[in-house]
């Protein structure tokens, strides 16, 4: 029984829902037991599964049973009805037939409980009332149904999401055909790219029984040789087995540096971790100690590299002085200044502090290369002068450097041997004053600074003079070789090329001076402009014209224009000027406006003056005139009035997509003819952005298209989109870093629709040269 | 005869051609040129790939490869270039194979010198606050793209540019302004000799004048001999005598009409020597000035008055009368077709038929102003004074950048294509080199004429110097005047009929109306603001 009724209660659905809408009570006259029965539920949903419903469902089935024993056809469901069961549904029928019969339903109601004592007597039915039970237990109303509009507009709602998400697959195709440049019409063209070989042959894939026998031997094949490479893998192995006594000599090798390296940090570390300040003392004397052995063996055997361990003292130094390292300012020194009061080690610790730093940041005198030469060395330590002999400061320093100042200086002699010895033949052979600069180049020019005269040679000191003067003796009697000779002939030719010639400058410059010189006397006319920056006026050494006898008329023309320009000479013309300027700018700039009327409020007739009080009052001050452009030049007087024919060509709306005149501006600015651009750009600038083919259906977007793209995506362009999107992904790593290092948000100003920007200032300004 | 550069050849023994050093000199690698080079490896492909239903518009810029860089895409081509392998080389030979780079690689680059000479400006507010909706900026910003692009073209394709400009340049110790004529005549070549040439005539002070295009010659004696020819091949096109006094000629926009200001009035002739018109509007006329691309006569008269007369309707575009006196120092500025006139009072007004009053007027001189000359790319005014002096303005600051004597008041000056000057005193014409950039001290040239100078006027296309004075006409060379190359679009010294009429009609479609003279020709692509605002305010008036 209970399997018919789950067949019923299906069909029964099905039945409902096909009849009509069971809210509406009215119209269900075909079951009017039905109805009954929902009037007293309150809510009558037939497909909701509450216990009304369920209960209808039982009732209604068991009514259509019986219906159905009268007509078979519809009965086709409910087949497996037993025929023992008949008398048990005439008692049901007939318990609700008694409700039907009877015009007042409210008198007889059917009640649940009736009709499941009915079926209480059965025992075959107990499942049923059980469930009948069970759903009374858990009794819950349906609710209302919605009002019709707002039934409809939840519908729309709904529906709104549903074609919402269906176009918005469509919003890359359409943004994408928005963005591009160009749009070629009909869309799904075939692409007619031609591949290259390359590609084609890769595409290649081995079809029939043999050639796949005869790939599977090509690849699988140690012994092939690939493409680009030389050799082939087989080849490679050997290659690299031969080497294996090598590899093994590596290891081993590695693995020794490996472990003396790590000794080397735990030793460095264990001493570093030793604070015992006097042994660190020691340390630091040691290694100066060791420094300077070194440094002296250097220098007897390698003056080159002593040199460079010299540079690198000084560079240390250097750093020294520029870092606060022994100025007294660290931490530790602080804490040294409070202790010294009452420790004397302290005390001492930070005197010799100040000193180190002292001695750092003295100047050292340049003695050692260049004013040497140039000055001849005051013999200090034998002046009566006791502060003149030597500062005492200095002393340590030079201590230290001493050794290395011989050096210097050994070095430099050899250098200035070596330069005069090339020197002579030139001196020699060519003219004195130009040739020797030529020499001077090749020798560092650091080292002898304006050596080209020759105070400069007898101002050096008088050692180095003796030793001169043998090598210019030596270097006379010295032959030069060709190898010489042509070389220095170059360099000559060098610096001719390379230096404006002095010597010809400085007479020009003589001659101007002096023409100048005898002319500014002549020319002092002009009464000077007070008001206008003007460049002295430079004398061109223009000819005057030659007169000639021949052409009498035109000198009376030229006498007529100096007469002229002798009675001109008079009138003040920069007055004149200037009065006019101060008229047009007066008569640019605004005004006030005078609104007092004589006699008005108070007593009025000739030579009654107005009262202040109401000229306070009715004035109306006119804004402060705006600034113009020659305010600052005297001698210009720009017209600032505005050109209103050519404002009537301007454009005087911004065009849809601006907001702002100076992007309409920018847009415009370019030229895009051929007049001023290259062909080439003028047929991208000027391609149409729909291209239609004649003759062809341009027919409406469909679904496929969306495959198609996906499909596409997939497919082609595989390499290219990758590495697209790896560079942009890149950059858009970089972009957020950057945004999350700057704090400050980006400025996000909300832009109202019909909001313009307008600026004074036009676009363009940067064009206007 | 193609250029006037590429045609004269120097004295050997005094003059060195020059025309590649000075374009060693010239090209020095920019300083940002590595620059360049590295925002162009930054971004190698300049692709940008648009998805469009299923199909993608792709667009490419094509790359500027040089003729010695190669992409490293172009694989086989490589392998091509190379010579065949020889033996076996080992791993190192093959790893050479792959590592091997392009030693140039990217685009070559272009001069900055060059690129600023093309440049467009910046684009300004191309985003939120100054374009709606995200598509639209999209596009511009590609946009904005291609300009670049059209830019870095222009820029590249200057090296199409046949000709190279040089001038004199003197061996040790000499100078240019000691070369004459003569020399120049004598070490050139036949052609260009024949350029140099005097004409003796007996009809008083010549005013003269050279046809746009550098072909045609002009000549007007004040004692009314009027002539144009052909000064290359002297061949004449009309001839005549006015019987008037004549001040000033005139070419129109081409060689079939020219115009000529006599004693009373003005008058229009063909290339026959025909009268056209007499216009009567134009009386007492002391200097003319032609403006090419808006067809409009300019004069000036000896009561003050200036007028522009449209050529192409014959109707008179403005007249205005200065109230500045006798108006005879006239020039046009070639960059914004103003017109500067120079005055007793030693200033100089700049005028539009826009205005009655003049847009600038600028105290040069404390003595009348004899003549004004305003350079080709208008950015320097020449003006000279009867006191001897000269001066060069920046006429972007109005800033007097030099000021210089000279022997005697100029009378004439005229700047060349290339920016030299000319200046003539009395019988004597000077030219300068560079005189508005530095202070000079000597002339480039020098030249002697029979009688005092009326008329200076440096050929177009040429370096050549007309000279008209009292006494005849004389053409001098001075290499290194004119542009070497010539567009042929813009103005053809070697055009034929057919192309003249084309021009003619074109140059006549795109005739540029007086009311766009302005100061600033950068104002016409400005929005005119106050409008704006006007309809703004009105428009929200309305919605509120």
């Amino acid at each position: 029984m209970s399997n018919c009724l789950l067949a019923t209660l299906s069909f029964t659905s099905s039945l409902l829902s096909s009849t009509s809408p069971p809210t509406s009570s009215s119209s269900s006259s075909s079951l009017p037991l039905e109805t009954r029965l929902s009037s007293s539920s309150s809510s009558p949903s037939p497909l909701s599964v509450s216990l009304s419903a369920v209960f209808i469902l039982a009732v209604s089935s068991v009514f259509i049973l019986v219906e159905s024993s009268s007509t078979p056809e519809e009965a086709d469901g409910v087949t497996g009805v037993d025929e023992p069961k008949h008398d048990t549904m005439d008692q049901l029928l007939s318990a609700v037939q008694i409700g039907t019969g009877d015009g007042d339903s409210k008198a007889k109601k059917i009640q649940v409980n009736d009709l499941l004592s009915v079926i209480a007597k059965k025992t075959r039915l107990g499942a049923l009332s059980k469930t009948v039970k069970q759903a009374k237990s858990r009794t819950q109303t349906l609710k209302v149904p919605l009002e019709k509009p707002q039934a409809l507009r939840v519908e729309r709602a709904a529906g709104y999401e549903k074609v919402k998400d269906e176009i918005s697959r469509w919003d890359d195709t359409v943004k994408g055909n928005r963005n591009a440049e160009q749009l070629i019409f009909p869309l799904n063209q075939p692409s007619l790219k031609m591949c290259s070989s390359k590609e084609f042959t890769s595409k290649f894939k081995p079809k029939t029984p043999l050639e796949q026998q005869i790939s599977e031997l090509l690849r699988g094949n140690k012994n092939v040789q690939a493409e680009d490479q030389e050799l082939t893998p087989a080849e490679q192995e050997a290659l690299t087995s031969m080497s294996l006594k090598e590899a093994l000599e590596r290891r081993k090798e590695l693995a020794k540096s490996r472990a003396l390296q790590s000794y080397q940090e735990t030793k460095a570390r264990r001493q570093n971790k030793i604070k015992s300040k006097t042994y660190h003392r020691l340390l630091k004397r040691e290694k100066m100690k060791n420094h300077v052995k070194e440094f002296e063996a250097l220098k007897e055997h390698d003056p080159e590299k002593a040199l460079e361990k010299l540079e690198q003292l000084d560079k240390k130094r250097i750093e020294e002085r520029m870092t606060l390292k022994h100025k007294g300012a660290g931490k530790w020194a602080k804490l040294q200044a409070i202790r010294s009061k009452y420790d004397e080690n302290a005390r001492e610790s930070l005197a010799d502090q100040l000193r180190i730093g002292k001695e750092v940041t003295r100047k050292v005198k340049k003695s050692d290369d260049e004013s040497d030469e140039d000055i001849p060395p005051i013999p200090l330590e034998k002046s009566d002068n006791p502060w003149l002999g030597g500062t005492e400061s200095a002393r340590p320093t030079t201590e230290i450097t001493s050794g290395y100042r011989k050096l210097w200086d050994t070095v430099n002699k050899n250098k200035e041997i070596k330069k005069s010895m090339n020197e002579i033949p030139i001196k020699a052979k060519s003219k004195p004053k130009t040739k020797k600069q030529s020499v001077d180049r090749e020798v560092n020019l650091s080292d002898l600074p304006a050596s080209d005269d020759n105070e400069s040679i007898t101002s050096e000191s008088p050692e180095m003079q003796e030793e001169f003067s043998e090598e210019l003796n030596e270097g006379l009697v010295r032959k030069s070789t060709m190898e010489d000779f042509e070389q220095r002939d170059e360099e000559i030719e060098i610096d001719q090329i390379h230096r404006p010639k002095k010597t010809k400058s400085i007479t020009i410059e003589e001659k101007v001076s002096e023409t100048t010189k005898n002319k500014t006397k002549l020319v002092t006319d002009i009464d000077p402009f007070k008001f206008i920056s003007m460049p002295d006026a430079t004398i061109i050494n223009s000819s005057v014209p030659v007169t000639e006898e021949g052409n009498e008329e035109e000198d009376e023309e030229e006498q007529r224009r100096m007469t002229l320009a002798e009675a001109f000479a008079d009138d003040d013309v920069i007055e004149q000027f200037k009065e006019e300027k101060k008229r047009v700018v007066s008569a640019s700039a605004p005004k006030d406006i005078d609104l007092t009327l004589p006699g008005w409020g108070e007593w009025g007739g000739s030579g009654v003056k107005i009262s202040k009080r109401k000229r306070r009052q009715f004035i109306i001050k006119a804004p402060p005139a705006p600034k113009r452009r020659d305010e600052n030049q005297g001698n210009l007087i720009i017209n600032e009035d505005k050109n209103t024919n050519m404002r009537r060509q301007q454009v005087d709306d911004l065009p849809f997509p601006f907001r702002s005149a100076a992007a309409f501006e920018t847009t415009i600015r370019a030229p895009v003819t051929s007049t001023f651009i290259p062909e080439t750009a003028v047929r991208k600038l000027a391609a149409p952005k729909v291209i239609t083919k004649i003759g062809t259906v341009i027919a409406p977007m469909t679904d496929e298209v969306l495959i198609s793209t996906t499909n596409r995506n997939k497919e082609s362009d595989d390499k290219m989109e990758l590495e697209n999107v790896k560079k942009s992904s890149r950059v858009k790593d970089k972009k957020r870093k950057r945004s999350e290092l700057t704090a400050t948000p980006p400025n996000k100003r909300k832009v109202r629709k019909n909001e313009w920007k307008i600026t004074d200032k036009p676009a363009a300004k940067s064009l206007k040269k | 005869m193609s250029s006037p550069k590429g045609s004269e050849k120097k004295p050997a023994s005094e003059v060195r051609s020059t025309a590649t050093q000075n374009l060693k000199k010239k090209f020095k690698p920019p300083k940002d040129e590595h620059l360049l080079r590295k925002t162009k490896n930054k971004k190698p492909n300049n692709t940008f790939t648009k998805k469009a239903e299923g199909r993608v518009v792709k667009r490419q810029l094509p790359k500027f490869k040089s003729s010695h860089g190669k992409t490293p895409n172009s694989g086989a081509v490589q392998k091509f270039s190379r010579p065949p392998k020889t033996g076996q080389k080992g791993k190192e030979g093959a790893q050479d194979d792959q590592t091997e780079e392009d030693p140039f690689p990217g685009d070559a680059p272009i001069p900055h010198a060059r690129l600023q000479k093309h440049k467009r400006g910046k684009a300004e507010d191309l985003d939120k606050n100054g374009v709606t909706f995200l598509s639209n900026r999209i596009h511009l910003k590609k946009k904005e793209k291609l300009v670049k692009y059209a830019v870095n073209l222009a820029a590249r394709s200057e090296i199409l540019l046949p000709e190279e400009t040089g001038f004199l340049e003197p061996a040790k110790g000499d100078c240019t302004s000691e070369i004459t004529q003569v020399q120049i005549k004598s070490s050139v070549d036949i052609t260009s000799a024949t350029k140099q040439f005097d004409l003796s005539m007996q009809f008083g002070p010549y005013a003269i004048n050279y046809l746009r295009n550098g072909r045609k010659m002009l000549i007007g004696g004040r004692m009314g001999h009027v002539a144009a020819f052909d000064w290359v091949t002297k061949q004449l096109t009309c001839e005549m005598n006015v019987m008037e006094s004549v001040h000033d000629v005139a070419w129109l926009h081409n060689e079939t009409l020219f115009a000529v200001a006599q004693k009373e009035w003005t008058y229009i002739y063909d290339n026959q020597g025909i009268e056209v018109h007499c216009i009567k509007k134009l009386n007492n006329v002391l200097r003319m000035e032609f403006l090419p691309y808006h067809f409009l006569l300019a004069t000036t008269n000896d009561s003050g008055t200036l007028s522009w007369l449209d050529v192409s309707m014959g109707k008179m575009v403005k007249r205005t009368h200065t109230h500045l006196g006798r108006l005879d120092v006239l020039c046009h500025n070639p960059r914004n077709a103003v017109l500067c006139c120079g005055h007793s009072k030693g200033t100089v007004s700049m005028w539009t038929p826009n205005f009655v009053s003049p847009v600038v007027k600028m105290l040069c001189h404390t003595q009348p102003v004899r003549s004004v000359a305003v350079d080709q790319s208008g950015v320097y005014m020449a003006t000279s004074s009867i006191d001897c002096s000269l001066k060069i303005w920046d006429l972007r600051t109005y800033n007097c950048l030099q000021s210089y004597k000279l022997g005697c008041g100029a009378s004439n000056i005229t700047f060349s294509q290339r920016g030299l000057l000319a200046v003539s005193m009395g019988n004597i014409v000077e030219v300068y080199k560079d005189i508005c950039t530095e202070t000079i001290h000597k002339p480039y040239l020098k030249h002697f004429v029979g009688s005092s100078v009326s008329g200076l006027k440096f050929c177009p296309y040429e370096d050549v110097l007309g000279v008209g004075h009292a006494r005849g006409m004389c053409s001098m060379l001075v290499p290194g005047a004119g542009e070497p190359n010539f567009d042929a679009l813009e103005s053809n010294p070697f055009q034929t009929k057919s192309q003249r009429r084309e021009t003619e009609v074109k140059s006549l479609l795109e005739k540029i109306q007086p009311e766009l003279i302005t100061l600033d020709p950068f104002e016409l692509g400005e929005v005119n603001r106050q409008s704006v605002i006007e309809k703004f305010e009105e428009k929200t008036r309305y919605m509120v």
